[in-house]
């Protein structure tokens, strides 16, 4: 446990020397990034301990807070997920450090290097506390501190605003919390969780205890509905606070359900289709979603709900197959779902971070204005395609590993489940191979529009590559995207403890429920490195003929066009057009308003489009709309005036008083 | 591995790689006699690729590494995909549980590079023909995956050898009804695959009605011949499953296998190029519903099999 201590004792120091040395940011930047890197290096080994086979470790110290207790415990379930933290957390820090060059003689730079190691301690506390009123406040610390970041460009109006949501979002979703653990905590008679798990929840209803959860933790996990504020926050964030919240923030969400889960009766088959449903909701909406932007990090975001979905749908079979029996397909889909959490995290932070790399080169967050940055920007440009492969699912990612698993354990079930099981397993297989196809849709336009192809813009045209301090960290994440495709058999045996834990099954058996193919050396691995082969065969002798036979330029055949222009190439709109208009539910389909060209000598033509939400659109504006409605009748009450406002305290202390007098009265 | 098993190992191998550029040649005869015509012979592809491979190329000044990127991957993921389909009257050369995967991800590897060759040439036809086939093929997928789903139900295994082996004949006996939607279903997806008549039309010589041809109108020399052996190869896999699904392997033997496999390869062909010879192109928003027809079709399958 020391080691753990030691990096959030170092997260805190860190973060307190930048605020201190903000006079001289160059200094405050290293400081902040340098304990930031360390702390996470630091942490990262106790983790990969608990997961390698090693004893939870478990540490209580006196906290003087009413209720409260410092109560911290490392098991394997809160091990998987400080992994990604503190793995993404290195490379997003080294990364931040060359973004925030620019920013060096900004006012609240300090302020920010601050809130960034305090977001990372509080993140690295809400996966290690013990303790339901520690891990609130870790979880409120933690909103707070990654509200800080978001809005890290406030001159900005659309930052603000995103800030705002956010915070809302959080706030609202942490009421739900405290009602949860008032709840548990009641019948443990304490605000331990594990006494909590020792009563299995006592005698609250175990689906208003998943219920709170849900809404409560999916809020953070950006589960649908509830998922409005995550394309907001993370386009307005700086590139490596996207990086981490996307990667690790939006899994504590996802972590916090799961511990729910083990502290309450082993859950009946509803709440693992609950889940499942969520999920799939989630995974074809985010990625429907992400086919309608134009901003390169929103497109990124959309497709964090649609990983998001199916790690939350393949968490959701695990606990299905679970109740019903089938403890074999649980593992299965459990150990996808955890290393999904890895691999997501692994190449939603290199997307983030090489986005962060273009946009920085080119001054523009719109797919539109980019295309022809390969060749301006060759080793940001080719990292961020490997990301786009990877996040489509391709072999030999890591992406294409834990896809892989999922639609194993599915397959299971639809082959050998019974009647309903085995159709909904089925029907889940086929929503979960729609997601992959629009995936694929989803990235190929956004490697193909922002990277390939002919300039759009000026800016783009005039993109500068920026130097190795930038991909450096970049390539240690590709490497490691690629590596986890590649073996993805040595990280399911350290995802399997986890699994086990969540699952109640001994870790053994779970590790073994992956099949032999998945293994090294397995027959997955081998198809994967035959393609590779080939692929590698196959390009050595083009290469050979190429330089045998030569190779002429030309310009690209216009099919008889001659004028061509960069205007004329297919753009990131008509690119998902044919599928949004055609294929889309009404709800998810662009708006556009389209003004032909009319007469016999047309004048300008103009056509706009916009993407809607239904969740903000048809549920959540109107309901805060209505709101507001509602809270401007009080405003009457609230004239500014002091001695109104002293008043109200001494009425409204009158009244409580008046009724504990009441109440205590035989 | 016993000398049988080896020599098992490489007529398989040697089908996988110098089969498939007879399966066009084919369809285009079929297509030929059927319009009256006597039609190129069907070794052409053959004697394409081989020009192909002698001359030089040119490239597009716009276009960058990822356009080479398109045939190397689609070609090495079908072969590879190649692997993973059942042999004459034998398991695929690998096979493990949970291989369908393998296949479509491979399929899918090579989809993807073709299609970011296409957009690295900055032309607005190869962006259409990539829009489009990426958006059919996001249809085709979950339709396959039913298919595959039905087949595995159906005889209760988890790998391609395993589904279209010994356990076949048995399932036909008890599950004839779906297995047909299956392979009605597996067919107008390998049509959509393969960018044959009703979903693309790969003889047009308009660009605007594309989709797969023109997204490789730029490549040339060995590129070109990459992207055609590719096609031929993804076509016999595709070919190869139906085969054994519809003849049921036609027993175990390597002399039997080999020559059911040939005789379904020879169906499929011919039927490919009937369909072709008998109807037109669909209009472009028809063919989500073709798609989308196959995968309801083959989920009734399946629902026939739960039953």
């Amino acid at each position: 446990m020391g080691p753990f201590v030691a990096a959030l004792a170092i997260f805190l120091a860190g973060g307190l020397a930048a605020l201190g040395l903000s006079a001289r940011p160059r200094l405050a930047v290293g400081v902040a990034t340098g304990a930031a890197v360390a702390g996470c290096a630091l942490g990262l080994w106790p983790a990969l301990a608990v997961l390698a086979g090693g004893q939870p470790l478990d540490l209580s110290l006196a906290w003087n807070p009413p209720l409260a207790a410092f109560h911290l415990r490392l098991d394997p379930l809160a091990a998987t997920f400080l992994v990604p933290l503190f793995a993404l957390g290195i490379p997003a820090s080294l990364f931040g450090a060359w973004y925030l060059r620019p920013q060096l003689g900004r006012r609240g730079l300090g302020a920010f290097l601050c809130a960034y190691d305090l977001f990372l301690g509080t993140l690295a506390l809400v996966f290690a506390a013990r303790q339901a009123v520690l891990l609130l406040a870790a979880w409120e610390a933690m909103a707070i501190t990654s509200f800080l970041l978001v809005s890290f460009d406030h001159q900005e109006q659309e930052v603000r605003r995103a800030g705002l949501v956010y915070l809302v979002a959080s706030h609202l979703g942490a009421a739900f919390l405290f009602a949860l653990f008032l709840l548990l905590g009641r019948e443990a008679g304490s605000f331990d969780l594990d006494a909590m798990a020792a009563v299995r929840g006592g005698a609250v209803a175990p689906a208003l205890a998943f219920a709170l959860a849900l809404v409560g933790f999916g809020v953070k996990a950006g589960l649908p509905p509830l998922h409005l504020w995550l394309p907001e926050a993370h386009p307005a964030a700086p590139s490596h606070v996207s990086a981490l919240m996307s990667g690790v923030l939006v899994k504590a969400g996802i972590y916090g359900i799961l511990r729910v889960v083990t502290l309450l009766p082993p859950p009946p088959v509803a709440h693992g289709v609950a889940l499942l449903v969520v999920g799939l909701t989630g995974a074809l909406g985010g990625i429907t979603l992400a086919l309608g932007q134009r901003d390169l990090k929103r497109a990124l975001a959309c497709s964090t709900i649609e990983n998001v979905g199916i790690i939350t749908a393949a968490l959701g079979a695990a606990l299905s197959a679970r109740a019903l029996g089938s403890p074999g397909i649980a593992a299965l889909a459990a150990l996808a779902a955890l290393l999904h959490v890895w691999n997501h995290a692994l190449m939603k932070g290199l997307a983030f971070l090489s986005a962060g790399a273009v946009v920085h080169a080119t001054g523009t967050r719109d797919l539109e204005s980019m295309g022809g940055l390969l060749a301006r920007l060759p080793a940001v440009g080719a990292l961020l395609l490997a990301a786009c492969a990877a996040l489509a699912a391709l072999p030999p990612w890591n992406g294409f590993a834990s896809e892989w698993l999922v639609f194993t354990a599915l397959l299971h079930g639809a082959v050998s489940g019974p009647g309903a099981a085995g159709l909904g397993a089925a029907l889940a297989l086929t929503a979960l191979a729609l997601v992959s196809g629009l995936a694929a849709l989803a990235f190929t336009r956004i490697a193909g529009v922002a990277l390939l192809g002919e300039p759009r813009s000026d800016a783009a045209r005039a993109a500068h590559a920026p130097g190795p301090a930038a991909w450096g960290p970049l390539l240690a994440l590709a490497v490691a995207c690629l590596a986890l495709g590649l073996f993805p058999g040595a990280a399911l045996r350290l995802v399997a403890p986890g699994a086990a834990q969540l699952l109640d099954l001994p870790a053994a058996e779970v590790a073994a429920a992956a099949g032999p193919a998945i293994r090294v050396g397995g027959a997955l691995q081998r198809g994967v490195l035959a393609f590779l082969a080939l692929g590698l065969a196959l390009e050595l002798w083009r290469r050979r003929r190429v330089k045998l036979l030569g190779q002429a330029r030309a310009g690209t055949w216009g099919c008889g066009f001659t004028r061509s222009s960069p205007r004329v190439q297919y753009t990131a709109s008509s690119y998902s057009q044919l599928l949004l208009s055609t294929l889309a539910p009404r709800l998810l389909q662009p708006r556009a308003r389209v003004t032909p060209p009319r007469g016999i000598f047309p004048g300008p033509a103009r056509f706009e489009q916009r993407v809607q939400d239904p969740a903000e659109e048809r549920l959540f504006g109107p309901l805060f709309h209505a709101a507001a409605r509602r809270f401007r009748l009080l405003r009457g009450l609230q004239s500014g005036r002091l001695n109104l406002q002293l008043l109200y305290t001494l009425v409204t202390l009158v009244a409580l008083v008046l009724l504990l007098a009441l109440r205590s009265a035989p | 591995m016993t000398l049988h098993a080896l020599a098992r190992a490489a007529l398989q191998l040697a089908l996988l790689v110098l089969l498939p550029p007879l399966l066009p040649g084919l369809v285009a005869r079929v297509k030929a006699r059927v319009a009256g015509r006597q039609g190129p012979p069907v070794w052409q592809l053959y004697a394409d690729l081989a020009r192909l491979c002698r001359k030089g190329e040119v490239k597009s000044l716009t276009a960058g590494a990822p356009f080479h990127l398109g045939p190397v991957v689609g070609a090495a993921g079908a072969l590879a995909a190649g692997l993973l389909v059942p042999g004459p009257g034998s398991p695929a050369l690998l096979s493990f549980q949970g291989d369908l995967f393998l296949l479509t991800g491979l399929l899918a590897a090579g989809r993807f590079a073709t299609v970011l060759a296409a957009l690295d040439t900055g032309s607005a036809f190869e962006g259409m023909g990539a829009a489009r086939e990426v958006t059919f093929a996001s249809l085709a997928e979950p339709a396959l995956f039913v298919c595959l789903l039905v087949l595995s139900r159906a005889t209760g295994e988890l790998s391609l050898s395993g589904m279209l082996g010994p356990a076949l004949p048995g399932a036909w006996a008890q599950w004839a009804p779906a297995l047909l939607l299956c392979a009605v279903a597996l067919f107008v997806v390998a049509l959509a695959e393969n960018s044959r008549i009703p979903v693309d039309d790969p003889t047009t010589h308009l660009e605007l009605t594309m989709i797969h041809e023109v997204m490789v109108l730029d490549h040339s020399g060995p590129d070109l011949a990459l992207v055609l052996y590719g096609a031929a190869v993804k076509l016999y896999v595709f070919g190869a499953l139906l085969a054994r699904l519809t003849l049921g392997g036609a027993g175990q033997g390597i002399l039997s296998g080999a020559l059911g496999l040939l005789l379904g390869l020879g169906l499929f062909a011919g039927t490919v190029g009937l369909v072709e010879s008998s109807m037109a192109r669909l209009r472009l928003v028809r063919v989500p519903q073709l798609l989308v027809g196959a995968g309801v079709l083959s989920l009734f399958a399946f629902v026939l099999l739960v039953r």
